[in-house]
Parts: C-alpha cells; structure tokens; sequence
C-alpha cells in the first residue's frame, strides 16, 4: 500500500512544510479531509498550531466553513445528553456516553472538531428492557422496524437497533457491550461499569475511563468491520493516546495491564500499531514491545487488509486492491460473531437487501 | 482566458475527457461528464466566465454520469457525484444540464458556511443590492431575470451570500432559473435573450436557463453593500405596490429561507440582525414587468 | 400572583427590537421566536428592574404602543409563563 497518497495523513501529523504545499496538494488534503469527516479536526489542529490564517483563502475558508458544523454539533451534543439524562434518570441508570459524544463531553481533544450523527450510550443488558421503555417514553422509536433486523441485532449484536427522536430527528445508539455477544472477545460490561469517570457540570452523566475510551476504540475499529470512518477513528486513537498519555505517568502501564484485564491486546496491538504508522504516535519503545504480544499469526497479511481498509475513504487514496480489501474485512468481522452456517445465508440477504435499495433509488 | 476562447468541440472534448476547471465568481468548480448535451450547455451559458488551470485548488469535484446499470439505457437515468459522493436520487436523462445547476447550488449551500446564505435572488446598481428572498411561485426569478436584462447587475439568482458582518453580499452570477410561463415572458420581451434548453417535467415544472449578462459576469469581484430586502409577489391584475414590512417579521422570513441560520447558531442571529438594522424591507406585489421595472429604479434613485 | 418576575442574565438569550416587535434567540435551545408588542416592551421592562405581575400590568397599560384594553392581567400572566418556560425569565 502507498501511504503517501495519503496526504491528509502528513497533514494532520504535521509531517508536511505547510507553507511549501502545492494548490493541488491542498486540493487532495481538504478531499481528504472531508471524505474522512475529518475537515474539522484539521481546522482544529491547524488552528492549534497557528497556521490557518497563513494558508491560502481558498484553502482556508473551507476549513473555517466546517468549524461552524462542528460547533452546531458540539452544542446539540450537550442538548442531547440532557434529553437522555431526562429519560434515563428517570428510572436511576446513569448516561454512559460512548465515543464521539464522550469525546466532546468530557472536553478531550478528540472530542475538538469530531463529527458523528449519533450518539452512543452504554446500558447493562440487565437495564436494557426498561431503558428502552424509558427512551420510548422520551420520544425515542426503531424507525426502520425489520424483523429480521430485529432479530438479528437482538441475538448476535452488542446494541440494539438505532433509535430516532420522533420529534428532533437525533439518533441514538443504545449498546449494552462493547463487543458482540458472540465475539471471540468477550468484554465484560460490569468491568466497565466499575470505572466510570463522571462530567463536570453534568449530574448522572459519565464517560468510560480514559484507558477504557482507548481500548474501546480499537476493538470497534478493528472487530467490528466498518471502515467507512475507519480513518477518522485512528486519529481519535492517536488523539486520545496523546493526551492521556501526557496527563498520566503511569498511561502506559494502565493501557497494557487493563488490555489484558479485558482481553483485547489484538485490538490494541493493530490500534498502536497503525496510529504510529499512519499519524506518528509517539510510542515509548519499551510499551510498544509489550504490546507486540498481541500480533496476529500473520502480521503481513494483516497489514495488506488494515493498510488499504484505515486509509481515507477517498478515491485518491484507492489501490484496486482497496475494495477487496475493505470486503474481506467485513466478512471477517462477521466471521468473527456468527458460525458460519448462519453467516453465509445473512451475508447473501444483506448484498439482496442492498440491491433491492439501490433499485428502489432508480425507480423513484 | 475564458470558455469562449476554446471552441466548442474544444471544450466539449475536454469536459468528456479529464473535464474542465472554470471560475465562477469567487469558486472554481470543476466539471467532468461524458455528456455533449451538458457540455454544450455549458460552453453556451457559461462562454464569459474564466477558465481555471485543473491543478489549481478546486472547491467544488462535480460530476454527471449516467449510473451504472440497466438505467444507463433503460428509461436512462442521470447522477451527481460530489467528489466521489452522491447526495442525491438519479434523475431523468433529458435533466441532466438542470441538474448541474440545482446540484451547483447545493455545493454552495451545503459547505460554505463561512458565509450566511440566504435562498434569494440579489441584484444591483452602483454597489447597493436588492435581496430578494421568495418561495417558489412568488414571480422572483421572472422579476429577476427583467431588471438583469434592463441593466441592473445579477449578483445570484438563487443565492445570496454575505460575509457574516453582513457589510457585503458576495456575487455570484450564474444561468438564471425560468420555470414555466417565465420563460416566454422574457423570451418575448428581451430579444438578446440567450437560453438553454427548455426541460420538461421536472420538479418545478418546465425550466430552462437564461445566460447571465457579460457585464455581470465580468464584475462578479466587485462586493455589494445589502440595502433592501424586498418579498416580491405577482399577482396577475393587481396594483403595483410596494409596502414597508415588519422588521422583526422580515427577520424570521429570512432566517426561514437562509439556508445556515441554525448551523451558525448564535453568529447567525447576530449576522442577521445587522442585515436587518442595514436594509429596509418592503412587500412587493405587481402584475406588470414595466411598472416593477419603475418601482425598482426610483427605489434606487432614493438612497 | 405574588410572584417576583425578571429577565434572566443576557448570556442566555440575544434579544432584538425594531419600533414595536422583536426578534428572541435562546442559547440553550438554539430557537428564534418573534415576539409581539406586548412581548417586546414587557421584556424591556422585566430586563431593567423585577416586577411582580399587578405592577407588570400596570407599566404595560401606559406605553402608548400597546393597546390598553388588550394588557390584561390574563394576558400578561399568559405571556409571562411562555417566556418563562423558553428560559427567558425567571421568577421568584
């Protein structure tokens, strides 16, 4: 794979003379950028090093444009979780925000210019039946009810189907696990649970911890298949791993010994390992020799599918092996939670379901 | 340099191929579809605005194709590709130049919000603008297209777009939007009218698109202080008047057709709100093109 | 009744008057509404001093651009709680 199409990448790591890049290489990194959802963060981080007022206008609008997204996003974020609070505080489970909006609400740096559209919560399964009710209560509905859509995220998914306000359109993720109940890794969601680190300013509102925010990370980006903002989700690993590692001398330490609390040192393994090699994480060398304990049988395989997956979902960032690549990476997620003998008829339904939404589109 | 220096198999040929780079106004766009219908119009309507150089910094990849599949030949279709996205359903073969335009639109609308962009039509003399903000059916684009074509300055048609001081509005002149009985109205009544082809059966009807002046092409650098806001409405038979208008109910017109006031949040509310101190703000309501024309000439003459 | 009325602190909403109407943007909400004559001069009053709803009434009744018979005790209570539920004001 050619990294170095990947000039969003330079961009954000500050590989690049930014002064001395081309107009046609500014017109590849803000494709990029965009492509990735990830034309915010570079106006953050741009900003942070005080280069944006020196960039071109051209350049610089774009940029200073998709600040005003981010922000309206930032505030109905906060909007949002005050509505959940309201649902579920009503029935005494606590808000455990996951990802993006964790990221935003617990004011981290990855949360700065982070686009997403919906917000993740963590439920025990215990909790679920009467958290839904709750939610429903609130205004919150499966709009796109299928039974076997149904069925299929209530027996192998680690989170229910997504729930849309029926007045203000949000959409709300509800996950009672990290990993799916059938996952070769197992999370164990009490452990979690044990180790929430409360908001400021927000009562019954809590994030992960912020080893837990990492290691949840890398298990969704590298088990759970879904790359479309593959690359987007590597910089908030490179981003969280920055920060918290700055803050806690004994990051590392914590990082290590709770990946193998939890299971996950293949996750992490792939995590610190493309975090480094696409952005420059900086890695202390002895950690990243403890980490090599989670490589996969076959590491150059591996780095022939995540190397082509993680990259910006743009075209010029494309190989003709990219799509194979990204395919073949969500079989395996599947592989990963169904026997195969289930996996096969449910893969055929979905490519079936998809053609038949695409010729639904034509007819219209 | 602009597309009327190449000539129009040029111009076609390039388009078909790696596509072509031009400015519009404050943009550069750049444009690639296998269609000779498309390029044609293009090279027509859009003959005085500059070329731009491919490798130069492109905010807008656009793309018209016919999809892939059956709907290629069968009852053929055609898509928008924003860079590789499409953010919209197909839509018949023969709207495939409309639908250049109103995806045009939507490029500016849906990622420039570093301006405040307002739904409206905006013209102007001597450097005070007229924003025109309607919904369809109003007659704005009629009454538009008139005072264009008798010597006001087209800054948009379709979008005005202000520094969010809301001390200028931007131009950005493109092929006007006549819908229906529209488009003979001015045909009949400006014989240096230039149009594009006439397509039936879209969304709004019959459209087709009226080239923008030279002049107003060639000055599209040149800002405009907001002076009026006026709500024009064509009522066939009715007395031309033009009635001063709530301020605060002016406000909560606009910021119903800007395309941006919420995601601007507090900033479009301020942004607003200087518009609003700045301009005065009428109802407009005619029947006759001679009597508007009028209207809108001494408006200008009075400040 | 006995209730103390005021306007909340300026960093909660913006607020804007031309002649007689005016225009309200909530932070919180992220909403706009018009506010009509009586809204406008009500929240003028309400942002200089507190007042409880009689005294409100009163003030209302005198400004020559509002129409008297309309300032009713009714009216006025009715448009306080709306602005009260939109986080406007406060009361006490």
């Amino acid at each position: 794979m050619d990294i170095s199409k990947n000039k969003l990448s330079l961009a954000l790591s500050s590989s690049l003379n930014l002064e001395q890049v081309s107009c046609s290489d500014w017109d590849l990194i803000i494709r990029q950028a965009r492509a990735s959802n990830l034309l915010c963060k570079l106006y953050f981080l741009l900003k942070q090093r005080g280069v944006v007022d020196r960039l071109p206008m051209e350049v610089s609008r774009h940029l200073q444009a998709s600040q005003f997204l981010g922000a309206n996003l930032c505030r109905s974020v906060f909007r949002e979780v005050d509505y959940i609070n309201a649902a579920l505080k009503s029935i005494d489970l606590p808000v455990v925000l996951l990802k993006g909006a964790a990221y935003v609400v617990r004011g981290a740096e990855a949360g700065n210019g982070r686009l997403f559209s919906d917000i993740d919560i963590l439920v025990e399964k215990k909790h679920l039946e009467k958290a839904e009710e709750s939610l429903k209560h609130h205004g919150w509905f499966n709009n796109d009810y299928d039974e076997y859509n149904e069925k299929y995220y209530r027996t192998w998914m680690h989170e229910i189907p997504a729930l849309t306000h029926i007045k203000r359109d949000s959409v709300l993720d509800v996950h009672h696990a990290i990993t799916p109940p059938t996952s070769n890794i197992k999370s164990n969601t009490g452990k979690l649970i044990c180790n929430l680190e409360s908001i400021e300013g927000m009562e019954n509102v809590f994030t992960l911890s912020s080893v837990d925010l990492i290691l949840h990370s890398a298990v969704h980006l590298f088990q759970d298949g879904e790359f479309d903002h593959g690359f987007r989700d590597l910089v908030d690993l490179d981003s969280l791993i920055r920060e918290f590692s700055e803050q806690d001398e004994i990051f590392w330490e914590r990082l290590t010994n709770r990946s193998v609390e939890l299971g996950f040192q293949r996750p992490i393994y792939y995590a610190i390992k493309y975090a480094k090699l696409f952005l420059n994480t900086p890695i202390p060398h002895a950690w990243l020799q403890r980490i090599e304990k989670g490589r996969p049988t076959f590491p150059t395989l591996m780095d022939f599918f995540f190397g082509r997956a993680l990259m910006p979902a743009h075209s010029t960032c494309d190989d003709r092996f990219t799509s194979f690549a990204r395919w073949a990476l969500y079989i395996r997620a599947h592989y990963l939670r169904m026997p195969l003998y289930l996996l096969i008829p449910h893969l055929i339904r979905k490519a079936y379901m998809k053609r038949m939404e695409k010729n639904k589109t034509a007819a219209e | 340099m602009n597309i009327g220096s190449l000539s129009e198999k040029e111009f076609i040929s390039a388009i078909q191929q790696e596509g072509v780079a031009f400015r519009v106004a404050g943009f550069v766009v750049k444009l690639q579809t296998p269609f000779a219908d498309v390029g044609k119009c293009i090279y027509l309507l859009y003959f005085d605005f500059p070329l731009a150089d491919l490798n130069s910094f492109i905010d807008f990849h656009m793309e018209i194709v016919p999809p892939k599949g059956v709907r290629r030949w069968y009852c053929p279709q055609v898509e928008f590709y924003f860079d590789g996205f499409r953010p919209f359903k197909p839509l018949p073969r023969d709207q495939a130049y409309a639908m250049f335009e109103w995806s045009f639109n939507w490029c500016v609308a849906n990622h420039m919000h570093n301006y405040f962009i307002v739904h409206a039509a905006v013209v102007d003399k001597d450097d005070k603008c007229i924003i025109m903000p309607a919904p369809p059916g109003s007659g704005k684009s009629t009454l538009c297209a008139s005072l264009v074509m008798s010597g006001w300055r087209l800054l948009s048609d379709e979008l005005a777009l202000l520094d969010l001081q809301s001390e200028h509005v931007y131009p950005i002149p493109r092929p006007i939007n006549l819908k229906n009985n529209s488009i003979d109205i001015i045909r009949n009544r400006f014989s240096n009218a230039v149009f594009g082809p006439i397509i039936k059966d879209t969304a709004k009807g019959t459209v087709s698109h009226l080239k923008p002046p030279e002049g107003s092409v060639l000055s599209a650098s040149r800002v405009s202080k907001p002076t009026w806001i006026i709500f024009p409405k064509y009522l066939a038979g009715s007395e031309t008047s033009l009635l001063k208008r709530s301020k605060a109910q002016t406000f909560m017109e606009v910021a119903k057709n800007a395309f941006n006031y919420t995601v601007l949040g507090r900033d479009g509310f301020q942004t607003l709100v200087k518009l609003i101190d700045a301009c005065d703000c009428y109802d407009f309501c005619y029947s006759n093109i001679d009597d508007a024309l009028e209207e809108f000439d001494k408006l200008r003459e009075s400040k | 009744m006995t209730e103390t009325w005021s306007a909340r602190p300026s960093e909660f909403y913006e607020f804007k008057s031309w002649g007689s109407d005016g225009v309200i943007f909530l932070c919180d909400s992220g909403d706009t509404h018009l506010l009509n004559p009586m809204g406008v001069q009500a929240l003028e009053l309400l942002q200089s001093s507190s007042f409880q709803l009689i005294d409100l009434v009163r003030e209302l009744s005198l400004s020559p651009a509002l129409d008297a018979e309309s300032i009713t005790p009714n009216s006025v209570l009715g448009l306080l709680t709306e602005l009260y539920y939109l986080g406007i004001l406060s009361k006490k």
